[in-house]
């Protein structure tokens, strides 16, 4: 096993450089490129600027700004004085050290702002993985025993309806009746804005339930078809057969011998929700004013803040490449059947 | 047992279909007209893209005009004696209070206009207060009101700079009294300026003014001019034109090209209601009688906005999805025909690209180009195609093993004939279905995007750019949030269903 997950490893490494270089290759063809955020400063005149380009080297080829950003540039003399000729050695590590640079307009270090984001937008995402698979799971099950009674025939459609709506749509609909009309949920942001800091999840519950369900929908409803195809599935099997034929009862045939093997496969599911939930934290924490990466993504964007969209870019990437050979390898553990390969 | 038998025996429960002799697709055809699911939902795709398509001429036929550009009624133009001109650009908005002050500068006069939409009061029970430095004094204030539920004296809207208005405050029903103290930061200052008992009614506006001041001959004074925004036809807006210069000669107040007041003299108001008809523009949102959806915040109709939203929209979805189709089309038949290295090095631009959330790429990139619609299609289709590829990839793997495309290559026929001939038209289900699939999965990208502000950019309208604001129409005006948003979800579950339909159609034995 351990050899296979070395293997995944290693297959997944020109992926990461795969990202890393499009991106590199996108944000250089920006008009103005990386310094338009240095441009955002009127103080500047057009000198300063090309000083400031030059001293970053910004101006060097392209391949050779890359190669700083992911070693570093400590093999690299920048002109400062602008004579043509190197003069100042690079004290930066690269991307590979776990130095993702500086971003410009906060003036920060980019990974010390993202670990400050970080935290909310894996509170938002864990939750709504858990209300996705609390929700969808059960669903799925009393579906598949009560086929096509009215209880099935409902999520059915309303899990096809729920894949229909846009994600913001719902959010602003929940907001415009739980926020704005009945006024009992507040209209957006993690924690109360009288208060100094984050006080615990359970005190502030009525912030996170919105989003929650706006970033677990498309889960219920990914879960519980995926989960009643999957129950359907067993319920054809030798041993439920013989389960029925020995006398079980109802119940413990379905929901022993059934639901606990129909479960399995639901650990393939892991990955790409994993690569859902994270991509649809982009647009959710935009309309809860949610602190956390999304947001800071779109705060990122707008103040062409290239640095943190790169680091953005390479956390979305292994973070998607981490969940499918999680889920993998738990496929595996799970399920004897399944040899690593 | 003859060789028909066999065939029916092999499909349990459907032994009434005739298998021999049909092709693939007439027998698709054939399910799917007995499908009444998909062809409902394909009868409401085919209404929505006509309608979007005839956008011009049913907006026409309904005389719901829709003005592309601008929601722009007509230009205000207010003079005395052609001596004042109020800004020409103005933009008269429906519903909306439109104050005009004319007031002193030294020997300049000057004119400003002050917007109150009916919404900006948030709450139907409430009235709003408002009030306009038009004092011959050069120092800032801020406003303090007591009275009403007001539990003591408050400050509620700070450093209002000569020539301006404050921000709108929004006050429960009742009697107030106003005072204004300079801005000095001194709270126990004492105010230069009070007036007691103004009156603020729910839906009402209370504009006040405050006017004369030390070179103006005229003592400071303030004084209030009531409007009652709830009452402006929702279709028309309300010109409430204040003297407010001591010094100003005699004025007329023209508008349109039609003299509605003359000779005002200094504390006069004229209050002009904009007629529908007025305009000087000639093509006006205001003109239409007939609302079936309502309008906008700035007048405009929505049902004719939805009409050419559906228009951008749609058709970008079309678009999109026809170049991913044949974008992945194309690389799909190559890679699952040849194999080897091609196949590993396009596995790994789509493994590479899609390990990116589509929405972070789509706005990295949209951020970067700035793109037009031509561009938008493009950037959509060319990170759309990886779905379409794999799934042709695989049905061409399995294809290229079946016997006629062996013996097609057996005779020698070329490499193009096998692929055009014998592969190209037996992925036509696995296409159309994954069509279908696609063209709903980019209408909701595009209104994602357009939403989000990085589609496409008001004015011309979109189905997502036209939810862009509704966070401020939650109070009122609540069908611009719902009903764009329910057209995209009807519209993108109509093609689910229809890909469902289609898939159904092809391969019954998928059905559950």
């Amino acid at each position: 096993m351990i050899k296979y997950i070395a293997r995944r490893l290693v297959q997944a490494i020109p992926t990461v450089f795969g990202v890393t270089i499009f991106t590199f290759l996108i944000i250089s063809l920006a008009p103005g490129g990386p310094t338009a955020a240095l441009l955002l400063d009127p103080n500047l005149s057009s000198r300063d600027r090309e000083n400031a380009r030059r001293a970053l080297g910004l101006d060097d080829p392209l391949p050779v700004q890359y190669l700083r950003w992911l070693i570093g540039d400590f093999w690299w003399q920048y002109d400062t004085d602008g004579d043509g000729t190197g003069d100042k050695w690079g004290e930066r590590k690269g991307v590979l050290l776990g130095e993702f640079g500086y971003s410009i307009p906060n003036r920060r270090p980019v990974l010390q702002l993202f670990g400050e984001r970080l935290g909310a937008t894996l509170e938002l995402g864990v939750a709504s993985l858990l209300f996705g698979l609390l929700l969808g799971v059960p669903i799925g099950i009393i579906a598949a025993t009560a086929r096509g009674s009215l209880f099935d025939n409902i999520t059915r459609i309303l899990a096809v309806v729920v894949n229909s709506v846009p994600i913001f749509w719902l959010g602003l609909i929940l907001i415009l009746i739980f926020g704005s009309r009945l006024g009992v949920l507040p209209m957006g942001s993690r924690c109360p804005t009288a208060l100094q800091g984050c006080p615990p999840l359970f005190q502030r519950l009525e912030y996170i339930l919105l989003p929650m369900i706006v970033l677990g929908a498309g889960g219920v409803a990914g879960y519980s078809r995926y989960l009643r195809a999957s129950m359907l599935d067993v319920i054809g099997q030798d041993y439920i057969r013989t389960a029925k034929s020995k006398g079980l009862r109802q119940r413990r045939v379905w929901f022993t011998h059934g639901a606990r093997n129909a479960l399995i496969p639901l650990a393939t599911f892991l990955g790409p929700a994993i690569t859902n939930i994270w991509a649809g934290a982009f647009i959710t924490e935009q309309i809860f004013s949610w602190p956390g990466i999304g947001f800071l993504t779109f705060q990122s964007i707008n103040a062409q803040d290239f640095a943190m969209l790169m680091a953005v870019s390479v956390f979305s990437a292994i973070a998607t490449i981490f969940g499918f050979l999680l889920s993998d390898i738990l496929y595996a553990l799970i399920d004897p059947r399944i040899r690593f390969s | 047992m003859t060789a028909r038998d066999m065939v029916v025996n092999l499909k349990e429960g459907q032994a009434d279909e005739e298998y021999l002799g049909h092709s693939l697709l007439s027998l698709a055809v054939r399910r799917l007209r007995r499908d009444r699911l998909t062809l409902g939902a394909l009868a409401v795709i085919v209404l929505i893209t006509l309608s979007a398509i005839f956008a011009p001429q049913i907006s026409r036929a309904l005389n719901v005009s829709f003005d592309r550009t601008s929601g722009t009624n007509a230009f205000i133009l207010i003079g005395g004696q052609d001596r004042l001109t109020f800004d020409p650009d103005y933009r008269f908005r429906a519903r909306t209070l439109a104050t005009a002050v004319v007031h002193d500068m030294g020997k300049d006069i000057k004119s400003k206009i002050v917007d109150t939409n009916y919404r900006d009061i948030r709450s139907e029970e409430n009235g709003g207060l408002r009030v306009f430095h038009a004092g011959m004094s050069t120092n800032a204030f801020d406003i303090y009101v007591k009275g009403g539920s007001e539990t003591g004296e408050r400050a509620l809207a700070r450093n209002i700079p000569f020539g301006q208005a404050g921000d709108l405050i929004e006050l429960p029903p009742g009697t107030y009294d106003v005072s204004l103290r300079f801005s000095t930061g001194d709270r126990a200052a004492e105010p230069f300026l009070s007036l007691n008992g103004v009156e603020v009614k729910a839906g009402w506006l209370a504009m006040g003014v405050v006017a004369g001041g030390e070179k103006s001959g005229k003592p400071l004074e303030m004084k209030f001019y009531p409007q009652n925004l709830a009452a402006i036809d929702p279709a028309n807006a309300r010109l409430q034109f204040i003297q407010a210069s001591a010094d100003a000669p005699l004025l007329n107040v023209t508008f349109g090209g039609e003299v509605i007041a003359e000779n005002v003299v200094y504390e006069q108001e004229v209050v002009y209601e904009a007629p529908r008809q007025t305009s000087t523009l000639g093509t006006s949102a205001m003109d239409a009688p007939r609302r079936v959806l309502g309008t906008d915040d700035l007048g405009r109709d929505q049902f004719a906005r939805l009409l050419f939203g559906g228009q951008v929209s749609l058709g970008i979805a079309f678009s999109a999805a026809l170049i991913a189709a044949t974008i992945g089309i194309t690389i799909g038949i190559l890679t699952g025909f040849y194999g080897g290295l091609l196949d590993d090095g396009v596995n790994w631009v789509i493994t590479t690209i899609s390990s990116l959330p589509t929405l972070l790429l789509l706005l990295i990139i949209i951020a970067v180009t700035k793109p037009g619609p031509p561009v938008l299609i493009a950037v959509l289709g060319l990170l759309g195609w990886f779905g379409v590829a794999r799934l042709v990839r695989g049905e061409t793997f399995s294809i290229r093993a079946r016997e006629y495309v062996v013996s097609a290559r057996s005779i020698g026929a070329p490499v193009s004939r096998i692929m055009l001939v014998h592969i190209l038209p037996n992925l036509l289900s696995v296409v159309m279905i994954a069509l279908a699939l696609n063209i709903g999965g980019l209408i909701l990208t595009e209104s994602a995007l357009s939403y989000l502000g990085f589609g496409i950019n008001p004015p011309t309208p979109s189905w997502g750019n036209m939810l862009s604001n509704s966070q401020t129409f939650f109070t009122k005006g609540v069908h611009l949030v719902v009903v764009p948003g329910l057209l995209i979800t009807i519209t993108v579950l109509c093609l689910y269903v229809i890909g469902d339909g289609l898939r159904d159609a092809f391969d019954p034995t998928l059905k559950n």
